[in-house]
């Protein structure tokens, strides 16, 4: 049983993923990002670490798939027929896709990352990973929510220099 | 009824049997709710506005909503020629399914959860997100301006409100100590247990504000608000697709006062009345609240739906949250 579910959802990630990259309207491949989003997150969760896999969904299809909702705003709209994508772009895409593929594959068989035997749950529970979140990786927690609050203030500072270089009068204005 | 169990079990084997019971309990579950939802939120309507509401069909209108279920399930689902026909289709599914998943994990007593995972509660936000995925692609599918427009508010809605909810609702996991929701009611109840909405009262109105907007509910239906946008990202629906995405609401603000009840009001927990009973009184409590507030309050500008989200609601949530850590701590550390 578990066997079938995990077939299934390798299947559903892998169709997603093709989705994402090979389809022609930006929504579409939105749509299949999310698929294989989703596909993963319940592979993670046969392995065992379902806290991880909840976090996937969450930020991943609960976050940046919805913000990439509004890259698809503006996408072309439905009637006019989209161009083909450039073989150069399309090649390029490829040569990155295999090339990380490669360096992960090489550092999976070479043992860096030993295969996992039967483990216990709570190695992935939410106190267990907190824990190393604010002990032993205290550092690279803390660097990745400097990025964070150095990206937040990038886009406040970008949103509101596209509001004052607009004529219109930005006070007084009913509404947005 | 043991026997018909025995026989389903003979034939389906244990796991079938769990699976066929609960699909079918849920299903009665969201259909019930729905109309009696229907029927309930007109009556309050009439109320509040010194009518009588439904009146014609059954003793106070009862029979109304199963007569429109009727009417709603003759109707013609029609297809406009420009849609993304696949994506238009797929659309209410997506909206609808993870209804389901995240009703079999609320914990309807201490001992009756359909699905018991460890950290429920993360679960069902996280599914919250696939369904706004549904919305949004019944937006843009539909090829029209005004379902786009709908969307594209239903999303940055969302995005907003999430903050609240789930902050709001950490501070109650502090509290608690767990993510599971079955836990989280266990710690509310027994010898010293106190619900939660005497320790939390800030984050009860918070996650009540969060949840309503979550749920595109009035005072924040901006997504759908009728006056300027049709009905906003379910315009192009008709028949089956409307009835589907109507469903999915009701199912929802089923589902945020479910987990309202379970953490911040002892879930199943009470005097005399046995604790589905009391789980089910607690949650349309909630939703008589949520109510009360679509035919009080009007609905908000754009502008001020953002405002009140992210200038006030998050960063009282992220005090509320800091606040709580710090007295648990200086509790820890005094006993």
């Amino acid at each position: 049983m578990v066997d079938l579910a995990f077939g299934f959802l390798i299947v559903v990630s892998l169709a997603g993923a093709v989705m994402a990259v090979a389809l022609k309207k930006v929504f579409h491949n939105l749509i299949g990002f999310g698929l294989a989003i989703l596909g993963s997150a319940g592979v993670t969760v046969i392995l065992g670490a379902e806290f991880v896999a909840l976090m996937q969904l969450l930020i991943f299809l609960g976050g940046i798939a919805i913000a990439m909702v509004f890259a698809v705003m503006m996408s072309t709209p439905r009637e006019q027929d989209e161009e083909d994508r450039s073989p150069g772009r399309v090649l390029g895409a490829v040569g990155i896709g295999s090339g990380f593929m490669v360096v992960v594959g090489f550092l999976m068989l070479s043992g860096v990352f030993p295969a996992a035997g039967p483990q216990d749950d709570a190695l992935f529970s939410a106190q267990h990973l907190g824990l190393l979140l604010l002990s032993d990786y205290a550092l690279p927690f803390e660097a990745i929510s400097l990025l964070l609050l150095a990206a937040i203030l990038g886009s406040v500072i970008v949103a509101r220099r596209s509001r004052e270089d607009d004529d219109l009068p930005t006070e007084g204005v009913e509404g947005v | 009824m043991t026997a018909l169990l025995d026989t389903l079990e003979g034939t389906l084997g244990g796991w079938g049997t769990t699976l066929l019971v609960g699909f079918v309990a849920l299903a009665g579950l969201i259909t019930v709710n729905a109309m009696f939802m229907v029927w309930f939120e007109r009556k309050v309507a009439g109320w509040v506005q010194g009518r009588l509401g439904p009146m014609e069909h059954g003793p106070q209108g009862t029979l109304q909503t199963l007569l429109d279920v009727v009417k709603l399930l003759g109707k013609e689902s029609i297809i406009p020629a420009q849609v993304d026909r696949k994506v238009f289709l797929l659309a209410p599914v997506v909206a609808f399914l993870p209804a389901l998943a995240m009703l079999s994990l609320l914990p309807y007593d201490n001992n009756l959860t359909m699905t018991d995972v460890e950290s429920g509660l993360l679960l069902v936000f996280a599914f919250g997100g696939v369904s706004l995925m549904g919305i949004f692609m019944g937006a843009w599918s539909s090829n029209n301006k005004f379902a786009l427009l709908g969307g594209m508010r239903a999303v940055s809605q969302n995005i907003a409100y999430e903050l609240p909810l789930l902050l709001s609702a950490m501070a109650v996991v502090l509290c608690a100590g767990s993510l599971n929701l079955g836990e989280i009611v266990a710690a509310q109840t027994g010898e010293n247990g106190l619900w939660f909405i005497v320790m939390q009262p800030v984050a009860l109105g918070i996650y009540l504000i969060a949840a309503t907007a979550e749920t595109n509910r009035a005072p924040f239906d901006i997504p759908e608000a009728e006056s300027e946008l049709v009905a906003g990202f379910h315009t192009e629906y008709t028949g089956m697709g409307f009835a589907v995405f109507f469903l999915a609401e009701y199912t929802y603000m089923f589902i945020v006062c479910g987990i309202g009840a379970t953490l911040f009001l002892g879930g199943g927990d009470g005097p005399l009345l046995p604790g589905p009973v009391w789980f089910i009184l607690k949650v349309y409590f909630l939703l008589f609240l949520m109510v009360m507030a679509r035919w009080t309050y009007p609905r908000l500008r754009f502008d001020q739906l953002m405002n009140l989200a992210w200038k006030f609601l998050i960063p009282l949530s992220l005090i509320n949250l800091l606040a709580t850590a710090a007295v648990l701590k200086f509790v820890e550390v005094g006993s």
